[in-house]
């Protein structure tokens, strides 16, 4: 067989994975319009449309543009976010059950969150983003610092590779158990800050309005243009240091990319509609059957399921318990962990 | 003068495996490493790539201080395949063989034509051509090491250490290897450095063999002035035969028994 022949073949194998990012897209715009029109109060397509394109101020109008669509932007976003985070931290932990809390985010926004309320009597959603945020990155950064400590005359891997996925696990899992006792201590204490956290806890994308978006988006952003910088090297890494610092790549460099990547992306999702870990943790798993394992596929395909997924939840939380409504993090655990146990029963475990 | 070791002291923490070491390999030769376990060979080949830090001496590559030079651009001319290396599940062959073209890519410029025929060049010269959408883990121990043998092709450096590249593998498959090596040397002028543990196969198929015993150069050069009856006792405390290989005319070692006293120096196998 000629070198001619084998080209053609890789080729095709980037159009199949182009054209399988456009269905994914499709599918996402699909549940968009969903949650668009579907709710407790059904809204046509062509309304929709108008209300969207040239509103006049009919209640479908209201709505759509004041309810709907700021709900289903935060999905996109946030489903978007925490899909691209997990692929980021299980493809960092080699480790298939990881998920973007792994690192502390969740509870550094819980505990940054319920203290703010405690001590500074914080009282608007917006205010406890902000500190939710600062506390996501707080509790990244001391997992990050404690991971990287390497003690000890054992440490093969000298040369200062910075943490390793060990490491960062056990960091991670000490920072969020030590975080989540504070929280409980502070929310028994304290009645107004158990009821933000009740509601925080529960995760949900509805009634935060469009400024919540507009507050995390420039999180999002940077956090993806970190990730899609971080896939090349990610893919190196992911066979093993040794091979990656051959391939002339920094190890130190693109593991502190990564996890400010994870922390940006999971930090702004678990602010703005409290933890709905279950996205990171199960999305990466629908991905890499279609993409493979290369991050560079991995990474879009997590995202775009990841938010086709959180719009989806969203949609039949609407419609399951009329009139009232269902959370997305509760319907995303209802449905989603069945769904996981299935699929790790089906399939074999991935190692990574 | 390619690559060069010069008076490197190596190791891991606290522990030196290697000390004052010198060695220089020559551009366009084969040279295998040799040595009983824990000798320090996979040391000393991790620090020739670059992937462990000399604790003192240097290592250059064509006269510059490694270390000094950006970690990708040595990734352009000095391919490193570590010993049995792990790729995650599922993982294909052509996407293995593509993640050697990283040196090559910036993060506007993920994929090009220069990649693709490099990929398909390595695919070929490996005989994987046809195997280029099967997963990593469907295919034998043989082909696999060639599937990463044709990932440090795809690197496109004419300078490429192999730790022990025919480890777990059958007899068949350690000469088809080691065939494939001969190629690449042969047909590009490549210049190679490997760690072999079969000393015969090693006589064979390298130009230059390197026994290290203790962390030190126990002897170089040609396989016929290095695999004596004497080093064999010296390096392997082993009594053994020297004998001519029937095929290749390269020495052949017949192993009688091992040496009684096990001397001082002698280390447990660090990869252990």
């Amino acid at each position: 067989m000629s070198a001619t022949a084998v080209a053609p073949r890789l080729r095709g194998l980037r159009a199949r994975r182009l054209s399988l990012l456009a269905v994914l897209l499709a599918a996402l715009l699909l549940a968009a319009a969903l949650s668009i029109t579907v709710g407790a109060k059904p809204v046509p397509l062509a309304d929709a449309w108008h209300a969207l394109t040239a509103p006049t101020g009919t209640d479908n109008d209201i709505v759509i543009r004041s309810l709907r669509v700021p709900r289903t932007a935060l999905g996109v976003l946030a489903g978007i976010a925490l899909g691209v985070a997990g692929a980021l931290m299980q493809g960092h932990t080699r480790n298939p059950l990881a998920d973007p809390g792994l690192l502390g985010v969740t509870q550094g926004a819980a505990f940054a969150m319920v203290t703010s309320i405690v001590v500074f009597g914080a009282s608007n959603l917006l205010g406890y983003i902000w500190l939710g945020l600062a506390g996501a990155l707080a509790a990244s950064v001391a997992v990050f610092a404690l991971g990287s400590v390497r003690g000890g005359p054992g440490g093969r891997a000298a040369g200062g590779g910075g943490p390793t996925p060990v490491t960062l696990a056990l960091a991670g899992t000490a920072v969020s158990a030590l975080l989540y006792a504070l929280t409980s201590a502070v929310v028994l204490l304290d009645e107004q800050a158990m009821d933000v956290f009740r509601f925080w806890q529960s995760g949900s994308i509805a009634a935060r309005g469009g400024a919540v978006v507009w507050q995390v988006l420039p999180f999002v952003l940077a956090g993806l243009a970190l990730a899609a910088a971080n896939a090349p090297g990610l893919n190196a890494l992911s066979l093993g240091e040794d091979v990656a610092r051959g391939l002339g790549q920094n190890i130190a460099m693109t593991r502190a990319v990564g996890v400010a990547a994870v922390t940006l992306l999971s930090g702004a999702a678990v602010a703005a509609c409290g933890s709905l870990s279950f996205v990171g943790l199960v999305v990466p798993h629908l991905a890499r059957p279609l993409s493979g394992t290369d991050h560079r596929w991995l990474l879009p395909y997590s995202g775009l399921i990841g938010a086709a997924l959180l719009l989806l939840a969203d949609v039949i939380g609407r419609v399951v318990a009329p009139p009232g409504e269902l959370e997305v993090g509760v319907v995303l655990a209802l449905i989603g962990a069945p769904f996981f146990v299935l699929l790790v029963r089906r399939r074999k475990p991935v190692r990574l | 003068m390619r690559l060069q070791a010069a008076k490197v002291r190596l190791g891991y923490g606290e522990r030196v495996v290697v000390d004052g070491l010198d060695l220089g390999i020559e551009a366009g030769t084969v040279t295998a490493i040799i040595g009983p376990n824990g000798c320090g060979k996979s040391t000393l080949l991790r620090a020739l790539g670059r992937l462990l830090k000399p604790m003192g001496g240097e290592v250059l590559l064509d006269g510059k201080r490694i270390d000094r030079l950006p970690t990708r651009e040595v990734a352009k001319v000095l391919g490193v395949l570590p010993q049995a290396p792990t790729a995650p599940e599922g993982l294909t062959v052509a996407d293995l063989v593509a993640r050697g073209r990283h040196p090559h890519q910036t993060w506007y410029r993920q994929w090009s034509s220069g990649d693709e025929e490099a990929v398909a060049a390595a695919l070929e010269m490996t005989g994987l051509a046809d195997l280029a959408e099967r997963p990593l883990d469907e295919l034998s121990g043989g082909q696999r090491q060639r599937a990463w043998i044709s990932m440090a092709l795809a690197q496109g450096t004419d300078l490429l250490l192999l730790d022990e590249p025919t480890t777990f593998l059958d007899l068949a498959h350690q000469v088809e290897v080691l065939e494939l090596v001969r190629h690449l040397h042969r047909a590009a002028g490549r210049t190679v450095v490997m760690v072999l543990h079969d000393l015969n196969l090693a006589a064979r198929y390298a130009d230059t063999l390197v026994a290290m015993r203790a962390g030190r150069v126990a002897a170089a050069g040609a396989p016929r002035e290095v695999l004596t009856e004497e080093l064999m006792g010296e390096v392997f405390e082993l009594d053994a035969k020297v004998i001519e290989d029937p095929v290749a005319g390269t020495p052949l070692v017949v192993p009688i028994r091992p040496r009684p006293a096990r001397q001082e120096g002698d280390r447990p196998d660090q990869r252990a």
